[in-house]
């Protein structure tokens, strides 16, 4: 013990003699780059030649209430300029496991509907969809079965600032949710369709006008100056509950209404349409809902090519695109008093100066509406939009279940 | 100061275990506009020859010859082109000297005053001085009083590193007068049958010091030679004698990098990378910025071992690839196979990378520190007990969210980015027994503001006891203990955010025996066995989550294997490897088995029964017999023929739906309804040198093909449920591929470096009887590594001693992915039709780079030394695209290109070291 402690240290004293080797390296990095951030998201240009092969799609949902059922049928379109390409002269038919079948009528191209009244379908009877195209290839749907659907419990909204990084800066909103109270033999899967509708206001009336001579309404056109428009979310909403223990959700997200828009200076209204779906028409919506909602990224799932639940019988390689699914629905509507502190920001209305007067308009703007009071018009050109609320896609109807 | 100052010494290319050493002989000299000192390392490195000359008359001479069948020494007395000089050969040297006779032979000592048994004597300091290209230093060999006879002994050298004790294999070891050498072996010793007598013994190694001594062997016995790194390299240490650094002698499908070239690689961020490195290979591709993965030949980055001192490492970068796991400075070698893989390695399908560290060195102290302001560094080599034991420890820790935070944008500067790691090895050396314990540990934490969190931490020890038995028998035993933990966190959506870890154990024990039965013939033999244990790990909610808990569940298996090889060469012209490995993987319970229907989907709703199998009881027994066949035709002194056949299976891989090693992979083992993945890979090459300009060449072609090949369905989700037979499909891989490489290598050519180019397709099939078995509606698709054109080159210009420069390009042809081929309009909203899985590509990748190293003095005893790189990272500041997106808009789909580094970034680091460059 004691020789090789003594060892040790005459070890130690050679290194320091002789053999001791020591160094530190200092690293400085000067980093420059061109860019405060290195990444980059841009435009991409995929180099797809159009499929030339265009599939049909099939889509339904028939619900448990009374009213119309429809049926679409149409084709694939092009990713660049898509045109909506119906298919017309099926035959249409909803077939039940009892042998019996409805056929549907085709009211516009490619639409067809059916009128279903209340209780009409026995819910404990599987569906089947058949649509026959005009030149006899015979598509069928999987047999689908209704599932429970408790009602829509609240349907609520947090105001949010969202930070992310827009052309215009960022901005401010309404987020909505839904809650879920289910009871255990409720359907664990459910979709939510979102009707927003709202009023909107032009900032002006229609009284001047332009179309190679002046115009003057008197007194001015006030009718199209408020309207109101109805439109479908363009959002997937899916939720399951099979992965928590209660048939029970809270907080789920649906759409976010920003204050780029009148919608929320005036009344707005959402209808909420819960429906119960099966656990395959879940993973269908819910694959749709990823696909739709690509963001890139270093970690992102693949996208995946969605498989329906319909397929051409008569030509077995021909795939079908689209669900046939049968729901139970349950409905609930909501209005959302005028946001008094938040601020509006609406361009809708454009407005110019003629500095040289009316020969700036072109014929093609006519009829070219001029700002003016009773006394006399200006030289300020302004849009449409500016005077007729119908122009960006409103009717002046007022719906019959606005309050006022 | 002193006149022999003037000899110059040219250090020649020595080609290695068949370098024949010149004497003077007939060769064609062609030489135009060469000075005096090009052409005299061209002779050198065509013939083995060295010059000594006294530089000072021929420093503007220039050499025009062009003359067939002409000696070497005529060919140098035609350049000279001056009677006053004399050309001698001598001691296989060709010696200028303007008068001077050198004596032909040297004088014998005299044999009473010989010490005792191999003992060295060193030579008089004036002796040293004053003769130091001829430097003979004695050595004495047998037992004294031995009368010089008729009877060969036998006389083993052994050569070491002076720095770390390391062995050196591949080393030359020659006698002058019988013109008869020999290379060492692995455990460096070179074995020589000689008559006793005195001789001129000289060992050489390239990247080292040239040993001489005057040996005086009595009868058989044994001295160990230690060898000296030369005196301007640079903290690395070459492998250029290693057999498999040459191309035309090395296994097929084998790459080997030196420490060094990986870096004089241009980089972003001053970091050598050795995985990066990898990738400039051909028949291997980077899965691409911000991911640490490697695709080889075709195969998916799961299918690749990364062993640091035979530990398993799982995850081979820091902070998501961007920084290498591995301080560099501990990386001794670094040997990739991707074709033949030897019997003794199993358990992967595509590749193993097995990177050893550098030994402590037994006799010297030396601590080294670099500091960055990301990261600071510490490698302290210890001996303990003199020429015993010894101790090396390496630490790195990055302390860089300083950086972040002064970065004007919310989520950044609230992220984090961290990460360590350390290494500490023990070296115990007795003469037959050598041991060595290393131990392992990396850890990485990375936050991004407040939406999530991952951690992964890769723990390893290893205890390898390397024994000799007798001079033909020795084995090598090793004990591994590893294991990788991973840790997410996702805050994202708050009504389901979770937290998940994960760990994957791995331990092993092999023991491995080499039995020499003749100089040209040695059995290989073994038993590995190897112990999974997974826990898989619960995904639990956090916060106001109300996601219910998912138990992933644990799981365990075992490969038993026991592997023959047996290494020979029936005729010189031919090196044989013939290899068997016999595996056995059982998958242990505790484990609860569902069953279902035959027929049906494989689905929650078809479970019709449940197997219960108690801890460690063996579930099933998947047997693979394996082949690894190699052979290596030697057709002339350039060119070699190469054929491999190589057999694999993998029982252990990752759940991915990902291009990358994401966050969200899992790992997973072959279970009841999971069967291991195996495959036979077929492999012929042709390689050929082009000496007389320093160039080798190889090209190489493969076929793999792979069985049940591991898929995910579509839209899997690997966190939603334990049972992942639900979410994945088996099925065929085929890869195939041509690999060509050009490459010069050398200290003594300015311009090195190599261009690889590779030709390689992936494809997956998956079918079934049933149309859910089917991806792709069964037909065969391009896996999402499928990149058919890689191009690399490398290009190391040496402007001066102090000065050099080096360029990259890399070349890739896009990945596949699915796109949007179509929209289709429901409920009035238009969706978008994708198209067959992997059926488009991303853009191609291109990237270029550069970096000067500019060298302070090189002068050895200086205390501070500093250095400046230079680099430029992607010089085009090509986005090269990661992926591919698309997003809908109001009219119909806008698609988005996401890249990581889309920008010329450059990067300057001045290094500046206190202390010698001896320490390195």
């Amino acid at each position: 013990m004691m020789r090789y402690s003594f060892n040790i240290s005459d070890k130690i004293n050679r290194f320091y003699k002789n053999n001791m080797k020591l160094y530190v390296k200092f690293v400085l990095i000067l980093i420059l780059v061109s860019q405060l951030s290195i990444s980059c998201v841009k435009k991409y240009e995929p180099n797809l030649a159009d499929s030339s092969l265009q599939k049909l799609v099939v889509s339904s949902q028939i619900n448990d209430q009374e009213g119309f059922q429809y049926v679409n049928v149409s084709l694939t379109t092009s990713l660049v300029i898509p045109v909506y390409t119906p298919v017309s002269g099926c035959n249409v038919q909803l077939k039940s496991d009892d042998g019996s079948s409805l056929s549907f009528a085709e009211f516009e191209p490619g639409k067809y509907q059916l009128w279903l009244a209340d209780g009409q379908l026995d819910k404990t009877k599987a569906y089947q969809l058949i649509v026959i195209t005009s030149d006899n290839q015979l598509i069928e749907s999987t047999w689908e079965s209704f599932y429970s659907c408790p009602d829509v419990d609240s349907v609520f909204y947090e105001k949010v600032l969202t930070t992310e990084n827009l052309p215009y800066g960022s901005r401010i909103g309404l987020q909505f949710k839904v809650n879920l109270k289910g009871q255990n033999d409720d359907s664990r899967y459910y979709r939510f369709d979102v009707l927003e509708t709202y009023e909107f206001h032009t900032p002006l009336p229609m009284e001047w006008y332009y179309d190679g001579t002046i115009h003057h309404i008197s007194p001015p056109d006030y009718s199209k100056q408020v309207c109101w428009n109805t439109r479908y979310i363009r959002d997937i909403f899916v939720l399951a509950t099979d992965n928590i223990s209660q048939n029970e959700y809270l907080g789920l997200k649906l759409n976010f209404t920003d204050n780029y828009s009148q919608r929320l200076q005036h009344l707005y209204s959402l209808m909420i349409k819960q429906y119960a779906i099966s656990k395959d028409a879940y993973f269908y919506w819910n694959q749709m809902r990823t696909n739709m909602h690509q963001s890139g990224g270093l970690y992102d799932n693949q996208p995946v090519a969605i498989k329906g639940n319909l397929i051409n019988t008569t030509f077995a390689d021909q795939e079908v695109l689209g669900y046939f699914s049968i729901a139970s629905l349950k409905e609930k509507r909501i209005f959302i008093q005028p946001q008094t502190d938040i601020t509006i920001i609406d361009n809708t209305c454009e407005k110019r100066v003629l500095r040289k007067g009316v020969i700036e308009i072109r014929p093609e703007e006519y009829p070219a509406f001029l700002a003016g009071d009773e006394y006399g018009w200006y030289p300020v050109l302004l849009s449409t939009a500016c005077v007729d609320c119908r122009v960006v896609g409103g009717s002046t109807t007022k719906p019959d279940f606005w309050p006022y | 100061m002193n006149k022999f100052r003037l000899f110059v010494v040219i250090i020649g290319l020595f080609l290695l275990s068949n370098s024949v050493f010149a004497q003077d002989k007939l060769i064609d000299a062609h030489f135009q506009n060469l000075s005096f000192k090009e052409f005299c390392a061209s002779i050198s490195q065509t013939n083995a020859v060295k010059i000594y000359y006294p530089a000072k008359y021929f420093t503007d001479k220039t050499i025009n010859i062009d003359q067939d069948q002409i000696l070497i020494s005529e060919a140098v007395k035609l350049a000279i082109d001056n009677d006053s000089f004399q050309v001698v050969f001598w001691n296989n040297s060709i010696v200028i000297t303007n008068g001077k006779i050198i004596p032909e032979k040297l004088e014998l000592n005299d044999l009473k005053d010989i010490p005792a048994d191999n003992e060295v004597v060193e030579p008089k300091e004036e002796y040293f001085k004053s003769n130091k290209a001829g430097v003979q230093r004695k050595v004495i060999v047998g037992t004294k009083g031995v009368v010089f006879g008729k009877t060969q002994v036998v006389l083993n050298v052994h050569v070491t590193d002076e720095q770390n004790g390391d062995n050196i294999p591949g080393a030359t070891v020659y006698i002058e007068s019988l013109k008869k050498g020999t290379i060492t072996n692995d455990q460096g010793i070179a074995k020589l049958s000689l008559l006793p007598n005195v001789y001129s013994i000289r060992i050489m190694y390239m990247g080292m010091k040239e040993q001489e001594y005057q040996l005086h062997l009595y009868s058989s016995g044994s001295f160990t030679v230690e060898m000296f790194k030369q005196g301007i390299e640079l903290s690395s240490v070459d492998i250029f004698g290693d057999r498999q650094m040459n191309m035309r002698k090395k296994d097929p499908g084998l790459e080997k990098i030196s420490a060094k070239l990986i870096k004089e690689m241009p980089v972003m961020v001053g970091e050598p990378d050795i995985v990066r490195s990898a990738s400039m290979l051909p028949g291997i591709i980077s899965v691409g910025e911000g991911s640490a993965g490697l695709n080889v030949r075709g195969g998916g980055s799961d299918q690749n071992a990364f062993y640091l001192n035979d530990i398993p490492i799982f995850n081979t970068g820091h902070l998501f690839g961007f920084f290498p796991a591995f301080n560099a400075d501990l990386i001794k070698d670094f040997t990739i196979s991707k074709g033949y893989i030897p019997a003794k390695y199993g358990g992967k399908l595509s590749s193993i990378f097995d990177i050893e560290t550098r030994k402590a060195s037994n006799k010297k102290f030396s601590l080294h520190g670099g500091i960055s302001p990301m990261a600071a560094n510490l490698v302290l080599s210890v001996p303990i007990i003199d020429e015993k034991l010894s101790l090396i420890v390496s630490g790195r820790k990055s302390y860089s969210d300083w950086i972040l935070r002064q970065i004007n944008d919310y989520d950044i500067s609230h992220s984090s980015a961290q990460f360590s790691d350390i290494s500490v090895g023990l070296y115990y050396d007795l003469p037959n027994t050598q041991i060595s314990l290393f131990g392992y540990h990396s850890k990485d934490f990375f936050a991004y503001s407040n939406v999530n969190e991952y951690q992964y931490s890769n723990d390893g020890i290893s205890l390898k006891i390397a024994q000799r038995y007798s001079k033909k028998l020795r084995a090598n035993y090793s004990f591994v203990i590893a294991q990788y933990w991973f840790n997410t966190q996702d805050f994202e959506e708050f009504t389901k955010a979770y937290e998940h870890s994960y760990t994957v154990g791995q331990d092993e024990f092999k023991a491995e025996y080499f039995y020499d039965l003749s100089e040209h013939q040695q059995l290989t033999g073994g038993y590995h066995f190897v112990f999974y244990n997974l826990d898989r790990g619960i995904v639990n909610p956090i916060g106001k989550s109300i996601r219910v808990p998912v138990d992933l569940g644990t799981e365990k298996g075992m490969e038993n294997a026991v592997f023959i090889a047996d290494k020979i060469s029936p005729w010189p012209w031919l090196d044989l490897n013939l290899g068997m490995r016999f595996s056995i993987y059982n998958p242990l319970g505790p484990k609860d088995v569902y069953l279902y229907s035959d027929g049906k989907t494989i689905d929650n709703q078809y479970i019709y029964d449940t197997l219960n199998f108690a801890d460690n009881e063996v579930i099933n027994a998947h047997y693979f017999p394996e082949l690894r066949l190699a052979a290596n035709i030697t057709i002339s002194k350039k060119s070699s023929l190469k054929a491999s056949f190589t057999q694999m299976h993998q029982s252990l891989f990752m759940l991915n739906t990902t291009v990358t090693i994401a966050p969200s992979s899992q790992w997973k083992l072959a279970d009841y309804h999971i069967s291991p993945s195996h495959g036979n890979q077929y492999s012929l090459g042709f390689f050929h040198s082009f000496t007389k300009y320093g160039f080798e060449s190889s090209m190489e072609a493969f076929y793999k093909q792979t069985k049940d090949y591991t898929e995910f369905r579509d839209g899997a989700n690997f966190l939603n449920s334990a049972k992942t037979e639900q979410s994945v499909l088996q099925g065929n891989q085929n890869a195939y591929g041509l690999e060509l490489m050009l490459r010069r290598s050398g200290v003594e050519y300015r311009f090195t470096g190599w261009i690889a180019y590779t030709y390689s397709r992936s494809f997956i099939q998956i079918y079934g009887d049933e149309n859910w078995q089917d991806i792709n509606k069964g037909m065969s698709y391009p896996s999402s590594y499928d990149v058919p054109h890689a191009l690399n080159a490398l290009l190391n210009i040496r402007l001066s001693k102090r000065l050099s420069f080096s360029t990259t390009v890399n070349y890739q042809s896009g990945r596949p992915i699915t796109t949007p081929i179509s929209i289709y309009y429901v409920n009035g909203v238009p969706f978008v039709d994708y198209s067959e899985r992997n059926a488009f590509r991303i853009p191609d990748y291109f990237r270029v780079d550069a970096s000067l190293i500019v060298e302070g003095s090189l002068k050895r005893k200086k205390l501070i030394h500093s250095s400046l790189v230079f680099s430029l990272y992607n010089i085009t500041g090509r986005d090269n695209p990661f992926s591919v997106y698309f997003v809908a808009n109001d009219v119909g789909v806008d698609s988005y290109q996401y890249s990581v580094i889309s920008v010329p970034v450059f990067t300057a680091t001045w290094i500046f070291k206190f202390g010698n460059y001896d320490a390195l």
